[in-house]
């Protein structure tokens, strides 16, 4: 196949290597897309896939199970003789996971930020991929599960199967506690099986809609009946006396099937392999990938036995990867754009409640998808409200300045509680704390003289990455030159604004639509 | 900023000749700043209400006397002495007090068992086919139906003439429904944060900085889709302009917005929560003139597969109080009879409970429409618990008639261009006095 004939390897330039860092990864410094070209293609594309997996990860303290299990508590609790202390039990109770689930939220973004190719442990694919399986078997920590360890749990699920086959990975997922309470599976019995799950299981996560009928959905509803969880400490439970163990007919196919073999059948399907193809192109080649790009891909990759390494082998060594086609081709998601930024400067995360609640207006917030259907992503990402958030967040990145919203909590996450509202928008103490002159120093990037566009070409490669359109570079650069009475005077390191002057750039090369884009 | 800069900007921003030369939906918001200054009081106005995850029609609208829905629902059905009577049948859900006040004054009507044919159980697909008018009987469409009247209005005429070419949405989201061929629409979450602020601690820095991020900006700036040097940059070439109007629609727009929401006042008691929140401002919108016609706001939750019955009094409770605050705000401030209110859910759910004491996805349900100058009462014919096709009701009334009616009736534009066939018939609007 044409398409994925490999790059050149003298085409493997930094800027190539910084493309692949933002869509293997989340991003990183120029140094770091230097150092990856140094490694040439097949070195680089090695290092970024073949990496050890995570397996056996503690889970974080808040993501423990809870001391009082589900059944301890509401025992207890039904025991009080008070109706408001029962109800204020619960609300500590659900405080409590909140603060936890948010923890959480901010443990998964530290790991985001630390991966890098160079990182022993913490790798960026499988952080990347986490995230993208994250979406698409999304799971809301909202109205069904509310409590963190589940959530985490099935985190580390995706994390530790990033990789895996498909097939693997649906079989994880039909068996995983938080999936089988978010869609109603848990409850599910013979005589009365629960639709829920076994329809998204086909439309959302598998073939897509169009390629099974009504009677497939009830058919397989029958075969998830049982497939239950232990709700004292959240581990899978089959509950044979729910089970419907009688014949089912599914997808052409009949026998007395359970979960396994809804699996098997459904992932024989050309329809998954090409559903599948499609959602990984887009997300990790280019934004709408066309039929001629969506067959050759699916059938190497049930061809494969769903081999998703392999897949990925060949993909990011392809010329198309490394194409107009692609290059570019991606509106980064809200936490891409975050955690890129962020790398960039080789900042820490800033205070929890803004880097949550940024994220948050951005539009994705982790463990609350907006629904089954996960984050749809590519130019759903902007609107009018998202752009100019994603706009306010260069500015709070840059100057600490912090839009209100930032700073309130999801209504869902804390209805009615501490929400707090703090009206100044003046520069604060939360500015992330960067020395751009420092960075440039420890670069060896600093000549005594720099013309406008020096600097501003510095900084473009910088956050930016990729050659940049000449009306950009001129713009910054004419910033570059602009001193505080709007009067023409070249920057210097040797003033003492130069880290103002030069914040003042970077937030406007993210202000760019062009910044939006990897 | 500074008032004195954002007009400057402004003013740079629309007379700048690039920018209205060459964007396709620069005339837009030219209007919408023109039409600020007068035009808009007499405009019809259509808020849309999505109840979204599939509201259970049939304990919304209670046929208590039947049988057959007793028999269904075991354990979630709502008895009839627990119902705000309709009629000796029918009944409202308890939680919808506020609304049986708003339907025993001819201000509510309920259009009976509204659907579409071959019911798609998908949220995603149901949700697409409301929200653009097609169906799986006819190939895809992908415009909104609402979108397609924007269009329809600016047909061949100046768009500086006629206020109100765009659909404003107060949430993080663009319903699919604005959706058109300039592909534009106002989301608005947090009107505080709805614009652009440079950094410049002078207020000439700040001034040069808005002008680089405008020109970064700008619709149509060609040059900066050609890379520096030929080679490997380079994107899908809508994306980038897509991003651009984007940036620009919102910048003029929020200064407006923001000035209207501070200057205008809600005078009815709200309940908390995201809808009534939501509801709050569209009513100082309309009180300010905001030269926009279609308003959306959302409700979630109503996916009820499980222990319904808590879950689902507590989503219609609210919905009923933020609407009905929301009418009784309007009416307070004489506004009331400009705006039609119109409710929907993708679809209705399974008439059988399932065994978690919940609900599958089902086909047709009730639709809503509130206002001071609609035809209330009941519309359409209920549904038959005998005649069921795979556990759910036949739909009775297509949703493209409601929309047809709204269209016409209200919004005046001829429907059958803009749902592409013939629905008309259904008759929800009473003349406007």
């Amino acid at each position: 196949m044409d398409l994925l004939a490999p790059l050149p390897a003298r085409d493997f330039s930094p800027y190539a290597a910084a493309h692949l860092l933002w869509r293997a990864g989340f991003g990183g410094t120029w140094k770091e897309a230097e150092e990856l070209a140094a490694l040439g293609l097949d070195g680089a594309v090695d290092r970024l896939v073949n990496y050890r997996r995570s397996t056996g990860l503690k889970a974080p303290p808040c993501a423990e199970p809870l001391k009082e299990s589900h059944r301890v508590f509401e025992e207890r609790v039904r025991a009080l003789p008070d109706e408001r202390e029962r109800e204020k039990e619960r609300q500590v109770r659900r405080e409590t996971e909140q603060r936890n689930i948010r923890e959480l939220q901010i443990w998964w973004l530290d790991r985001m930020l630390a991966s890098s190719p160079s990182h022993k442990t913490i790798h960026p694919l499988e952080e990347k991929l986490t995230l993208f399986w994250h979406s698409h078997f999304a799971t809301g920590f909202q109205d069904k599960i509310e409590e963190t360890h589940p959530i985490w749990q099935q985190n580390q699920t995706f994390r530790e199967l990033a990789l895996a086959a498909f097939p693997d990975q649906l079989r994880a997922v039909i068996h995983d506690p938080a999936m089988l309470v978010w869609l109603d599976n848990a409850a599910s019995h013979r005589g009365h099986p629960n639709e829920n799950f076994a329809r998204e299981l086909m439309e959302l996560f598998s073939t897509g809609v169009g390629h099974y009928s009504e009677t497939d959905v009830k058919e397989s509803a029958r075969a998830l009946t049982g497939y239950g969880i232990d709700r004292e400490n959240w581990t899978f439970a089959f509950r044979e006396d729910a089970h419907d163990p009688d014949e089912k007919s599914f997808l052409g196919q009949s026998g007395c099937f359970g979960g396994d073999d809804i699996v098997r059948i459904i992932t024989e399907q050309p329809a998954t392999a090409k559903f599948m193809a499609r959602k990984i192109l887009d997300a990790f080649v280019c934004t709408h990938p066309g039929e001629d790009l969506v067959e050759p891909v699916a059938d190497l990759y049930r061809a494969s036995g769903y081999d998703l390494k392999a897949l990925f082998h060949s993909l990011f060594r392809s010329q198309l990867f490394y194409s107009a086609r692609a290059m570019n081709s991606v509106v980064k998601s809200p936490v891409l754009l975050a955690i890129g930024a962020l790398k960039g400067m080789r900042a820490k995360l800033p205070a929890d409640d803004l880097i949550l609640g940024a994220l948050r207006v951005m539009g994705q917030n982790l463990f609350f998808p907006p629904d089954v259907n996960g984050w749809p992503g590519g130019g759903d990402w902007i609107n009018s409200n998202t752009l100019l958030v994603r706009y306010n967040f260069a500015n709070f990145l840059m100057h600490g300045v912090s839009p209100d919203e930032f700073k309130t909590f999801d209504r869902q996450v804390n209805r009615g509680g501490n929400r707090r509202t703090f009206l100044e928008t003046q520069r604060n103490p939360d500015a992330v704390d960067w020395s751009p002159k420092k960075q440039m120093m420890s670069d060896g990037a600093v000549r005594l003289v720099l013309s406008n566009k020096d600097i501003a070409n510095h900084f473009l490669r910088e956050f930016l990455q990729r050659e940049p359109p000449r009306d950009l570079s001129d713009a910054i650069a004419q910033l570059a030159g602009t001193d505080g009475s709007g009067g023409r005077r070249s920057m210097s390191v040797e003033d003492v604004n130069f880290d103002e002057r030069a914040r003042g750039l970077v937030h406007l090369i993210m202000s760019s639509p062009d910044y939006q884009l990897c | 900023m500074s008032l004195h800069t954002r007009r400057e900007f402004l003013s740079t921003g629309l007379k700048g000749a690039g920018l209205l030369a060459v964007s396709t939906f620069a005339p837009a918001f030219v209007a919408r700043t023109a039409a600020a200054t007068g035009a808009g009081r007499d405009a019809s106005i259509l808020v849309i209400v999505q109840l979204s995850g599939g509201n259970d029609g049939l304990n919304t609208v209670i046929p208590f006397a039947d049988d057959l829905y007793a028999k269904a629902r075991p354990t979630i059905r709502i008895p009839g002495r627990d119902t705000l009577k309709l009629s000796d049948s029918l009944g409202l859900h308890p939680s919808l007090a506020g609304m049986k006040g708003e339907y025993d004054a001819g201000r509510m009507a309920i259009v009976e068992n509204v659907g579409y044919p071959n019911p798609n159980r998908s949220h995603f697909r149901s949700m697409e086919i409301w929200h653009t008018g097609g169906d799986d009987t006819k190939p895809r469409v992908t415009d909104g139906w609402l979108g397609r009247y924007f269009d329809a209005k600016c047909d061949g005429l100046d768009p500086r003439n006629l206020p109100g070419e765009i659909g404003v949405s107060l949430g993080k989201v663009m319903p699919q429904a604005f959706r058109n061929r300039a592909n534009v629409g106002l989301a608005i979450n947090d009107p505080a944060t709805f614009q652009w602020n440079p950094s410049g601690e002078t207020s000439t820095l700040a001034k040069v900085q808005e002008k680089i991020f405008e020109k970064l900006n700008q619709p149509g700036g060609g040059g900066t889709m050609a890379p520096a040097s030929g080679g490997i940059s380079g994107n899908e070439p809508g994306t980038m302009d897509f991003l651009r109007h984007t940036a620009m629609n919102a910048v003029v727009s929020g200064d407006e917005i923001r000035a209207l929401l501070k200057q205008e006042k809600n005078r009815a008691k709200y309940p908390d929560g995201e809808l009534s929140s939501q509801l709050q401002m569209v009513a100082r919108l309309i009180t300010g003139d905001f030269p926009t016609r279609v308003y959306y706001v959302a409700q979630g939750g109503y996916d009820t597969h499980a222990d319904q019955l808590g879950h689902h009094a507590r989503l219609l409770g609210d919905f009923s109080q933020s609407v009905t605050a929301f009418l009784d705000d309007l009416r307070k401030q004489k506004a009331a009879d400009r705006v039609v209110v119109l409710a929907f859910s993708e679809f209705g759910r399974r008439v059988a409970e399932n065994g978690s004491r919940g609900t599958d996805h089902g086909a047709a349900a009730p639709m809503f429409i509130f206002g001071d100058t609609i035809q209330g009462g009941l519309h359409g014919t209920a549904p038959d618990l005998s005649d069921l096709v795979d556990g759910d009701v036949k739909h009775q009334t297509d949703f493209r008639q409601v929309y047809a009616a709204i269209l016409d009736g209200w919004l005046k534009t001829p429907s059958e261009k803009i749902l592409g066939q013939d629905f008309r018939g259904l008759d929800l609007i009473r003349q406007r006095g």
